[in-house]
């Protein structure tokens, strides 16, 4: 038993006996250093708990300990920092060093004007650690350099939101603006809105770029009323050439944040600066929006990402095998694509699960191979959801009442709902015709095969259905 | 327990604790003062886990012993005891009893032993300080300082140990203050054959060190165990967390010569940039100051397009100067920077108009000369 476990089994056992409070108070970022002599050396995060501990919790303490290592005889606290700060770089200010060196006076290049605007402006972000000019930007503009346009792979599935982007980063707020990307968890949303502010970045270095989440944002814009900077705070915004909002849907239900992110949107939008925003449903679905802001979002681009096909799906697993330079069979990639089918970060996830298990076994990552190392995960994603969860999203989805599907009514606002029901307990779960007639209130098997059926061609024919289809499929996954 | 005590008394130590009474809810006894007894002495104690305060104070105790205090009732009933009463104090059934002359009071207590222990310093201090200066250099600085957590090195205050001198700086990466103090006695410093020693000291913190310096005290006493920082003021004793961070190397750009030195009526500047920074306000909030040494004098302009412009000259010393300069600041910075001055005259030191530029003391006597430096960085940017 390492250190590690021995003491999450302790606090495991002093959980118990604490209340949450006093837990959380004095067993916070504590651990176990060492165990010599029958001395147990505990690190602790301050001098309150170390008092603590040693006063007042030792016996508790000693006891736990003593039923798994019953060699320890006496318990010890030293304060330990573990500070995550300690290896940052000195930022601004370095760069002020910089700035204060006195050499060519004449040569304001676009470097030192990135520079300087980082060093002046309040900044907002927290992230960026280094010195470097690359990473200084992204100080400001939180953008990560991994993401571009020549390492996003393009297919049906995202040609318009493609070109869109693309488009918008060459005219900045000339083309479309603003413009809506919406789409599924993990099919690159987030990886597009960086390309542009990273295309923007290379080609335009004096512009000013900042990509945020909402929730980012939300909590900033309550930082800043909190500290009473709250000017400060819409006039950095209000400064941006390109302002990229991911995952925007969170803003859904937040009054006063959508009131100050209208208002910064509206000045940007008047003086052509570009806006980009992304969030998983198109406008009209994100409940709780502002009218407002709904019809703001509305009046640029709006354009979507669906699911990757799967010779998409092969095309990003390949991409990915000739960036990392490794070594997979094409059966095994083949599998991994067929399987799973969602979301391209699982996708990536799988790869590298299998890489790293073949490499780790030092075993040939080929299609035998493959399978068995996949076989766990496939398990688990079909085990997460059960016959409840299918009606409970239903019901959720469509807004009806776990009743009327049962009950023998044939309007089209239940019909429908329940024939996808049907689809959908057929497809993911493979559930009997006739059980899942039974379930419905003992429907005939037959009417279970027709909605089936049913479905099946609408969903080859008709988009909207597609769509349903594959919001519901999301949420039954992703969203449990 | 049980002892008496005057109004005063009390009422200059719960002062001394208010602040680091713990707010949060997860654990209630922090919101109260731990009393107890200590060697004939009432000790009352404070803390919200990041820093503690204990203060001992003069009082009678007629039978010893300990419980926690809701803090807020008792410092509002203490506050408004008419001055110069005394109080009685005594623990009866788990509430106490307060009796003073006009007014009696019954507060439920808490028992003592829930209230955590603050950790102290039982050995001799190791490094005692001059109080008053200290307390000087910590109200010219502190406004200095960020409060941005995620540099937490700049939340503090760096205290740089050398040889010879203690130097105290403050940043929040567009502005600095730096003040250097000699040592005057042998205790001063903190060195143990190190070359020297920078501690980062949480501003929380130094507000507190520097609340409790009344002007009777004369020393501070500094000691560091464990990561822990103990200090003793007299009949204060706090601790408190060490900010673990590198302070930014702020030495290197303080300019060592500069091109530019003018000296100004600090009430003068101030007046016009006020005026000046009416306008910056709802613009960018940048002003432009030019100077001028062949005129002597020193303008300063804003402008917003929205509402108008404004200039204000004034008359300055001109101790150096080639030729005209124009330096871009954010008014805030200037103002707050020249609110730390006691003297009559400043000097504003610049090289160019994009690196650092400085304001100082101007003292008659250079043998006086302050060590106290307040360093702004200016926007670099064409003022239109």
């Amino acid at each position: 038993m390492t250190h590690d476990d021995l003491w999450k089994a302790v606090l495991g056992q002093i959980e118990l006996s604490l209340s949450k409070a006093n837990f959380i108070t004095w067993f916070k970022n504590t651990n176990l250093l060492e165990v010599s002599d029958g001395k147990a050396l505990i690190g602790v995060p301050n001098g309150f708990a170390k008092e603590w501990l040693e006063n007042k919790y030792n016996t508790h303490i000693l006891k736990a300990l003593r039923t798994l290592d019953p060699s320890i005889q006496s318990i010890r606290c030293t304060i330990s920092l573990s500070d995550p700060h300690t290896n940052q770089q000195p930022k601004p200010i370095s760069r002020s060093i910089d700035a204060a060196i006195p050499r060519n006076e004449n040569t304001e290049t676009a470097n030192s004007f990135v520079r300087k605007k980082l060093i002046e402006k309040p900044s907002f972000s927290s992230e960026g650690t280094s010195v470097s000019l690359q990473k200084e930007v992204f100080h400001e503009s939180s953008l990560n350099s991994r993401y571009t346009f020549e390492n996003y792979i393009v297919a049906e599935n995202n040609e318009l939101a493609h070109a869109a982007c693309h488009a918008v980063s060459q005219n900045l707020g000339m083309l479309y603006n603003p413009l809506f990307i919406y789409g599924g968890v993990g099919l690159g949303k987030t990886h597009l809105l960086q390309s542009i502010g990273n295309e923007v970045m290379r080609n335009h270095p004096e512009k000013r770029i900042k990509y945020i989440t909402s929730e980012r944002f939300t909590t900033e814009l309550v930082d800043s009323i909190k500290n009473q900077k709250i000017d400060i705070f819409k006039e950095y915004y209000q400064q941006m050439d390109l302002l990229i909002i991911d995952d925007v849907q969170f803003l859904s239900g937040r009054e006063k944040t959508q009131n100050e992110f209208f208002h910064i949107f509206n000045a940007l939008y008047q003086i052509n600066k570009q806006i980009v925003i992304s969030s998983d449903r198109p406008p009209k679905a994100i409940g709780t929006l502002e009218e407002r802001l709904r019809s703001r979002f509305e009046g640029g681009m709006i354009t979507d990402i669906s699911q990757p096909s799967l010779e998409t799906r092969i095309a990003i697993l390949s991409s990915k095998v000739q960036e990392k330079g490794l070594s997979i069979d094409e059966d095994a990639l083949r599998f991994i694509a067929q399987n799973i089918n969602q979301n391209v970060r699982e996708l990536e996830g799988a790869l590298n699960r299998v890489i790293a298990y073949c490499d780790f076994r030092k075993i040939p990552a080929n299609l035998a191979n493959t399978e068995k190392i996949l076989v766990e995960l496939l398990e688990k994603n079909r085990k997460n959801i059960s016959t409840e969860s299918v009606f409970s999203t239903i019901c959720e989805y469509y807004s009806v009442e776990h009743e009327d599907l049962i009950k023998k009514g044939r309007k089209k606002e239940i019909s429908h709902p329940r024939q996808v029901l049907m689809y959908i307990l057929r497809q993911e779960l493979s559930t009997p015709f006739s059980t899942i007639g039974d379930m419905l209130g003992g429907r005939d098997h037959t009417t279970v095969l027709h909605a089936f059926e049913k479905i099946n061609k609408e969903k080859e024919t008709s988009p909207k259905i597609k769509e349903e289809l594959n919001q519901i499929k999301e949420r039954l996954y992703y969203i449990s | 327990m049980k002892l008496i005590c005057t109004q005063e008394n009390l009422t200059q130590a719960l002062n001394a604790l208010d602040r680091v009474v713990g707010k949060q809810s997860s654990l209630p006894i922090l919101s109260n003062f731990l009393f107890e007894s200590e060697n004939g002495r009432l000790k009352i104690s404070a803390t919200n886990l990041e820093i503690g305060i204990i203060v001992f104070v003069g009082a009678k105790i007629e039978k010893e012993g300990k419980f926690a205090v809701p803090a807020r009732i008792l410092s509002q009933f203490v506050q408004n005891l008419p001055q110069g009463e005394v109080l009685e104090l005594e623990l009866k059934d788990g509430q106490l009893l307060l009796k003073s002359g006009s007014s009696d009071m019954k507060i439920k207590v808490l028992d003592g032993k829930d209230f955590p222990i603050i950790p102290t310093f039982k050995k001799e201090y190791p490094v005692i300080l001059l109080a008053q200066p200290i307390k000087q250099a910590l109200s010219r600085l502190l406004f200095c300082a960020s409060n941005n957590e995620s540099r937490i090195e700049l939340t503090g205050a760096q205290f740089l140990f050398e040889e010879k001198q203690l130097s105290i700086a403050a940043t929040d990466s567009f502005r600095l203050a730096e003040e250097v103090l000699k040592y005057n006695q042998a205790k001063e410093s903190i060195l143990n054959g190190e070359e020297s020693k920078s501690l980062i000291i949480p501003i929380n913190t130094l507000q507190e060190i520097s609340r409790s310096i009344t002007p009777e005290v004369e020393e501070l006493k500094v000691a560091i165990e464990e990561h822990q920082l103990f200090f003793e003021i007299d009949n204060v004793q706090i601790v408190s967390r060490i900010i673990n961070g590198r302070f930014p190397d702020y030495k290197q750009i303080i300019p060592k010569e500069f091109l530019l030195r003018v000296a100004l009526e600090k009430e003068a500047l101030i007046r016009s940039l006020k005026i000046a920074s009416t306008l910056s306000a709802y613009n960018t909030g940048e002003i432009a100051l030019i100077f001028n040494p062949e005129e002597e004098n020193c303008t300063v302009i804003s402008k917003s397009q929205e509402i108008g412009e404004n200039s204000s000259v004034l008359m300055g010393d001109f101790l150096k100067g080639a030729g005209p300069l124009t330096l871009i600041f954010n008014p805030r910075y200037l103002l707050e920077g020249l609110s730390a001055f006691s003297s009559k005259k400043i000097v504003f030191s610049a090289n160019t108009s994009s690196s650092p530029a400085t304001f100082e003391a101007l003292e008659e006597n250079e043998e006086n000369k302050a060590e106290y430096v307040y360093v702004m960085m200016p926007i670099r940017k064409e003022y239109a």
